[in-house]
């Protein structure tokens, strides 16, 4: 459907006001309202009239028409409906439905035009909406208005403390003979800073809330008691079609864009797997001194087939930051510790197959702050009606990469939902569980720092302990399998590797 | 030259138009300036109201701008904040020169605060102006605040951004490259319906793929989305299909859901989409049955009429024709609304499907609603009555077996008032007894049976006709005749009259006068008053029906009866051999003839008998008496072959007809390539091209015109000379006509060696025109030149005329201002006459019902009356509605009738009556009479004008 322009006309058919809704240009709009006069007809029992290239849909209103012009395939029904919406809407600015009424209401009418179409497609509204928008009562404006007004206050208010303190220190400087520095100044301020809101104008009056125009999808059909008959109907109907040479293809055979939501990482594995999995356990104080950084890493190794089950692994171990490493009992150490080399103490034993067995351990811990994978720093700040919130975080290990990053902040329960104000990346806030989450699906060098900010009700104490989840396909103490090995030929096997670092329990308290 | 790039007012897409009446005076900029400065919230309000008007009616002020950005700007009343948009949308934006204003620097920022406004109305009406704001270098500092707006808390706010951020990646995608990416992943979080919608609509005209994906992954929740979510839907399959397809067969399972959705708006896209995703008879039958639910389930007339015409136009398609004679039972069903062109379209179309299998059924519905007529009472239940009989005549032409079952329930109609209904039974019946022998007993049975109950004069007269033409047998002549006795009453005529007159004393008066007169004339006292109007209504119920038209003055029944009658006696001479039966019948028949001179002459009744008719019965009476074979067998022979021919030349006309319609039906040629969809590329789809775009395009007027000519030998010929060579500027002018618009093209040339100043294009129209600005002065060198654009409006046809003057100042020079006068421009109105054709009784109504006349003598050298007529044609743009046959041959004098309408919808008809006397010379020109008819007095006037000069002008070129 595509409305071009919506238009009241006196009774011989000339255009008092209209409105068009999409682009088009002054002299075709003109054109198009002056031959409807002469395409009118009275005397027939349909409202419509389709020229070349337009189609007139009108209604007499009493000494008027009310006339949509749209274009010659739009929707006839859909085009009803809204010639009737608008209809509805002229009495309620014009009581006389006359010439000069619409005159008198042109623009409010106008506006209330607006509500109904959005660039040519119906907007799904009612007049009970219509009214609410138009008449633009908002709560939000108010509490905005009135917090403003009670800074106002407070500000006047220190200001005059403030004034009677330096009347009083001046008092006491005269007394004692001397002259503060900074006397001066102190009353100019506050005066001029929030006068141009005297003129706003408070509408007191209780406005019906913008109802919810999300409609609750009705039953398509009366057959209620055929269950699924429906979706038999649509098989027949398809069967019929491709008996005739039609091809149909099944609605959800569509695998495209679907994430799949992966906690593990699965691979497509090959006859020798190698996982380097590592969980970090943090525990941040909320003002940046670290409690505790831990992080266990292991090396797991899996044999999916016999002939590939004498394998050393090469180790890279990139590592600075001194991680402890230790080895399986059955794993040679001594070639570890000269090569690098993961491999069984006697040689010509194969790796136990499809299992999984963890061939080295690493754990790492320390108290320094620089050390810390993603800094995250939440900043409440507690005003007079509220609390402001601001958090941020940081990437402080430049080559980490972290996916599915969620930043989890707790709210005080029973006051509503927090206005978040600036944010990267997304949030959701639940409110059965009172919490706000923040979601970030990647961190990495190109956006190492972010922040969002909110407000709502409750003191600093409620938004602990913040806690962090995410998952890395790169390993944080930098230990990575560079090769796999024959025992035997010393030639390179394939192999396949997973790599996973995620958090075990990573708070702020 | 640059001046003129510059769009003109016209030029700009307008948004807004409002027509207030300028009684009153308006405003000065001084009084707005100082309301909107100092004035209260009501008085700026209505000072921007007055500024906002004056800026519509193609004023500029400039001056006011800065006061508005300094004084209203800042205001919070959301009434002003609104209004302001309006300003804003309409404000000249730019310079002379064509560079954006700085102010707009200020507005730019007041709209970014407006984006951030806490009142989420103010912020949704800002966001839904910037749909409407075009620069880019406004919208950019906007951006950020405008993606914000995306994750606003109401939804209001969300909708109107979606819409925003369409719109300026449809301008200006730099602007915003990540525009489809960023409204894929809101769609994805999205609630709320009408953000859903515009979101979606956003990403089908912005990102088709990302509109599939997102489908997909919902394709099978769509029956649960609300209506207008599903109209894009359905909107986006079109497109997608339309572009790409090999797509179809994705969708066909969706399309067939959505088929059965809760709203009929969708149920009806949904139709029409599935007609272009398939073409099997089981899609088809499935759109095609939505459509018939739709027209029957919907109250509204216009919906029934619009969708009516969907189906016929699925029935254009040949191969979807079969499918749809299926459901003529279906289609009939419609015949339960009562207006009466929807039923016209319904039996027109039912006619079209109905094949041998479904006629007898249609033939029960149709007489079923014929029966149903009989009840109701309503204005328009005669003219329903006309077209079913109409249709059951054609049904009976198609399918010849069903005409005796259609007959008996017909000719129960010529006794009925209605006498349009009656008449077309009568021509069918008529058509029928010529060509179906069989039903010639039948036929003649029944109209003998009703024949008593006719009361109508013309159906009378016919339905005598056609006995008299088709009783062979002397039993059916006998019957005839008596019939004929029966309706005259006692003969002779006369002197029944005079004795009823003289058995009753005031029965002349009675029967000259009408009721009203008898109250008034009779003296007698009332009683007798009363006895006269009792027994006068039950006097004329006796009178048989012959009687009464012949007393009425009705003589030419009198005559049609006489040519009967001499029908039946030459052919009752045939029959029977018996001489004195023949002398018997034809003694009987030429007393009935004289007796009805006799009564014509009388005086009796309220008209005499006119010479024709009298003229008329004597011949019959001649041919009677004389008995000649010539005359037996012009009466008895050519008549009948007169109807035969007149009855195949119709259905050759028809059949041509026919035939026309059929070539119009794309058939496969031999040698057409067959394209594989697979093969087919984007740009090859032109063949159907996408309905939604097409329609749009068409409706804004985007679709130009073929330039026949590029380099514009006819665009010279538009060109005309506005002041002479030698005058201190010279000006001509190119005359564009558009639609509804002339655009004025001038040329203006400093031939003074000095420079000009303030000169201005000063214009006025006569005629239905209106100037849409006024052009703005400019100064020009020495020697300069420049064009000057204008447009004027036209609002009807008529000749118009513009004319002005251009006026200057002599830089340097004290003397006042120096002015040239322009010469007259007129406006040709053919640009507006296109040629139109209605039927024969259409033509009539018009002719009869418009007001104004023009009689135009023929005035012309052209000495053929054939080529005459085709340059009248040619130039006027006009059709001839009378068929070439009509018109070929030479007879020395022609008719012919013309049709054309003005793209305002204005009729306009001509009819020729022109003669070539034989006495004159071949070289003699064509002498007589045009007239024209057209509803308005310009229209009138200017087409007789221009056949006038059209006339002449053929003559100059001859010389």
């Amino acid at each position: 459907m595509v409305l071009l322009a919506a238009a009241v006309c006196n009774k011989a058919g000339k255009a008092i006001i209209s409105r068009q809704f999409v682009e088009m240009n002054r002299s075709r709009i003109e054109g198009l309202l002056a031959a409807f006069p002469k395409l009118m007809n009275t005397g027939k029992q349909h409202t419509f009239v389709e020229t070349e290239s337009v189609r007139y849909v009108y209604q007499p209103l009493e000494k008027l028409y009310m006339l949509l012009i749209t274009t010659k395939a739009s929707n006839i029904l859909e085009d009803l409906e809204t010639l009737r919406l608008f209809a509805r809407v002229i009495p309620e600015y014009c009581r006389n439905l006359e010439e000069s009424d619409i005159v008198d209401q042109s623009f409010p009418l106008i506006f209330a035009f607006d509500e109904i179409i959005a660039l040519g497609y119906r907007e799904n509204v009612n007049l009970a909406q219509i009214r609410t928008l138009t008449e633009m009562d908002s709560l939000e404006e108010k509490i905005y208005i009135e917090k403003k007004q009670t800074q106002e206050k407070e500000a006047r208010d220190k200001m005059r403390e403030k004034a009677k303190e330096l009347q009083k220190l001046r008092r006491d400087a005269a007394k004692g003979g001397r002259m503060p520095g900074y006397g001066g100044s102190g009353g100019g301020f506050g005066n001029n800073t929030y006068s141009r809101n005297e003129n706003v104008i408070i509408d007191t009056t209780s406005t019906e809330p913008v109802k919810s125009s999300y409609v609750p999808p009705s039953k398509t059909t009366g057959k209620a008691l055929k269950l699924g008959s429906k979706k038999k109907d649509v098989d027949i109907f398809v069967g019929q079609l491709e008996s005739e040479g039609e091809k149909v293809t099944k609605s959800g055979s569509q695998p495209t864009s679907v994430l799949s939501k992966i906690s593990v990482p699965t691979s497509d594995q090959e006859s020798v797997h190698v996982v380097v999995e590592e969980k970090i356990t943090m525990v941040a104080g909320r003002d940046g001194g670290l409690q505790n950084l831990e992080v266990h890493g292991i090396l797991k190794l899996k044999i999916n087939d016999d002939k590939n089950a004498k394998v050393k692994l090469v180790v890279a171990n990139n590592d600075t930051k001194g991680v402890q490493i230790q080895t399986h009992p059955n794993i040679d150490k001594k070639v570890f510790a000269a090569t690098g080399h993961v491999g069984l103490k006697t040689p010509d034993k194969p790796f136990p197959l499809n299992t999984e067995i963890g061939v080295l351990k690493w754990r790492f811990q320390s108290n320094d702050e620089s050390l810390i994978p993603l800094y995250v720093n939440p900043w409440p700040n507690e005003s007079g009606t509220g609390c402001d919130v601001n958090i941020e975080y940081e990437l402080r290990q430049p080559e980490l990469e972290l996916n599915d990053v969620l930043i989890t902040i707790p709210l005080p329960s029973g006051v509503g939902a927090p206005v978040v104000g600036d944010y990267d990346g997304e949030y959701h806030y639940d409110n059965r569980k009172n919490f706000l989450q923040w979601t970030l699906p990647v961190i990495d060098q190109t956006n190492p720092s972010g922040s969002m900010e909110f407000s709502i009700a409750g003191q600093a104490e409620d938004f602990y302990p913040v806690t962090v989840s995410f998952l890395s396909r790169k390993s944080y103490c930098d230990i990575e399998v560079t090769e796999v090995l024959d025992v035997d030929s010393e030639h390179p096997v394939k192999y396949s590797s997973d790599v996973i670092f995620f958090p075990e329990k990573y708070e702020i308290v | 030259m640059e001046k003129s790039e510059k769009m003109s007012v016209a030029d700009q897409p307008c948004y807004t138009l409002i027509n207030i009446p300028s009684d009153a005076e308006p405003p000065s900029e001084m009084q707005l300036r100082q309301d909107l400065e100092k004035g209260d919230i009501k008085t700026k309000t209505e000072a921007l109201k007055r500024t906002i008007l004056m800026i519509l009616n193609g004023e500029k002020m400039p001056s006011l701008l800065m006061t508005i950005i300094r004084f209203v700007m800042p205001v919070q009343d959301h009434t002003l904040k609104k209004m302001l948009l309006i300003f804003w949308e309409i404000v000249p934006k730019y310079t002379q020169d064509g560079k954006m204003l700085h102010e707009m620097i200020l507005v730019c920022d007041a709209y970014r605060k407006d984006l951030q406004h806490p009142n989420e109305f103010i912020r949704g009406s800002t966001l839904r102006f910037l749909c409407k704001l075009k620069e880019p270098e406004l919208i950019e500092p906007l951006l950020p605040a405008i993606r914000q707006c995306l994750e606003h808390r109401h939804s209001y706010v969300r909708r109107n951004a979606v819409l925003a951020i369409y719109t300026i990646y449809r301008n200006h995608d730099f602007l915003i490259p990540d525009a489809p990416e960023l409204i894929a992943k809101f769609l994805e979080g999205e609630q709320d319906m009408s953000c859903k919608r515009n979101a979606f609509m956003m990403l089908i005209h912005a990102d088709q793929e990302r509109a599939l994906n997102y489908l997909s992954s919902c394709i099978d929740q769509v029956t649960s989305f609300g209506d207008i979510l599903q109209l894009v839907i359905v909107e986006l399959i079109y497109k997608v299909c339309h572009a790409n397809p090999s797509e179809r067969a994705r969708f066909i399972r969706c399309i067939y859901n959505l088929l059965n959705s809760s709203s009929p708006a969708v149920r009806y896209e949904a139709a029409g989409t599935l007609v272009t995703l398939s073409s099997a008879p089981t899609a088809i039958k499935a759109a095609a049955s939505c459509y018939i639910e739709l027209i029957i389930k919907e109250s509204d007339n216009n919906v029934k009429l619009i969708v009516l015409d969907r189906l016929i136009a699925l029935k254009e398609v040949p191969s979807h024709e079969k499918v749809l004679q299926e459901l003529v039972m279906d289609i009939l069903r419609v015949l339960s609304a009562p207006d009466l062109e929807v039923r016209k379209k319904v039996l027109n179309l039912a006619l079209d499907l109905v094949t041998s299998r479904t006629i007898e059924e249609m033939v029960l519905v149709l007489k079923k609603e014929v029966v149903k007529t009989n009840n109701i009472e309503h204005e328009d239940t005669g003219k329903y009555r006309q077209l079913l009989v109409r249709i059951l005549h054609q049904c009976s032409i198609k399918f010849p077996d069903i005409a005796s079952t259609i007959i008996p329930v017909l000719i129960e109609f010529l006794g009925d008032q209605n006498e349009l209904a009656s008449a077309d039974v009568l021509v069918f019946i008529r058509e029928a007894i010529q060509r179906f022998d069989s039903l010639r007993d039948l036929i003649i049975d029944k109209l003998l049976e009703v024949f008593p109950s006719i009361k109508a004069m013309k159906i009378h007269r016919a339905a005598m006709w056609i006995l008299g033409e088709y009783c062979d047998t002397a039993e059916e002549i006998q019957n005839v005749m008596t019939m004929i006795r029966q309706s005259l009453g006692e003969i002779p005529i006369v002197d029944d009259e005079m004795k009823k007159a003289a058995g009753e004393v005031d029965d002349d008066e009675m029967q000259s006068g009408t009721t009203v007169q008898k109250l008034v004339t009779a003296d007698g006292t009332y009683a007798t008053q009363s006895a006269f109007s009792s027994v006068a209504p039950s006097k004329k119920e006796e009178k048989p029906p012959m009687r009464q038209f012949l007393m009425d003055g009705d003589f030419f029944v009198g005559a049609a009866l006489s040519t009967t009658m001499t029908k039946l006696a030459l052919r009752y001479v045939d029959l029977i051999k018996d001489p004195k039966k023949q002398n018997a019948f034809f003694a009987e028949s030429m007393l009935i003839m004289a007796t009805m001179i006799h009564l014509g002459k009388s005086g009796l009744p309220a008209k005499p008998i006119t010479d024709d008719d009298v003229d008329r019965i004597a011949t019959c009476l001649r041919v009677l008496s004389e008995h000649a074979p010539m005359m037996d067998q012009i009466f008895n022979v050519d008549c009948r072959q007169s109807l035969s021919l007149m009855l195949a030349a119709k259905m050759e006309e028809e059949k041509e007809q026919q035939k026309a319609s059929e070539r119009k039906v794309v058939k496969v040629q031999a040698d057409d390539p067959i394209s594989f969809s697979q093969l087919i590329n984007k740009n090859e789809l032109g063949a159907t091209e996408n309905m939604f775009e097409l329609t749009l395009s068409q409706a804004l007027g985007m679709t130009s015109k073929k330039e026949v000519d590029p380099l514009g030998s006819s665009k010279l010929n538009k060109v005309t000379q506005l002041t002479g060579f030698s005058d201190p500027v010279y000006a001509e002018a190119y005359v564009h006509v558009n639609q509804f618009d002339i655009v004025l093209d001038v040329l203006v040339v400093n031939q003074t060696s000095d420079t000009l100043q303030n000169l201005t294009l000063e214009l006025a129209t006569l005629g239905d025109l209106k100037l849409v600005e006024k052009p703005q002065p400019l100064t020009m060198a020495p020697h300069d030149f420049c064009n000057i654009k204008a447009n004027v409006k036209v609002a009807s046809t008529e000749n118009g005329i513009i004319f002005g003057n251009i006026v200057y100042d002599i830089s340097g020079a004290a003397s006042d201002r120096n002015c040239v006068v322009l010469n007259d421009m007129h406006i040709d109105i053919m640009d507006y006459i296109v040629p139109a054709s209605c039927t024969d009784t259409e033509f009539r109504t018009m002719w009869s019902e418009f007001e104004w006349e023009n009689k135009v003598a023929v005035n012309t050298n052209i000495s053929d009356l054939l080529e005459f007529l085709q340059h009248i044609i040619k130039c006027t743009n006009m059709k001839c509605l009378t068929p070439e046959k009509a018109l070929s041959g030479d007879c020395g004098f022609m008719a012919a009738n013309l049709h054309a309408k003005s793209i305002f919808g204005e009729d306009v008809l001509a009819n020729f009556s022109v003669e070539k006397p034989k006495h004159l010379s071949v070289d003699a020109p064509v002498q007589g009479h045009i007239r024209i008819r057209a509803k308005s007095q310009g229209m009138a006037l200017s087409m007789g004008d221009k056949i006038n000069l059209s006339q002449k002008k053929y003559a100059k070129i001859l010389n």
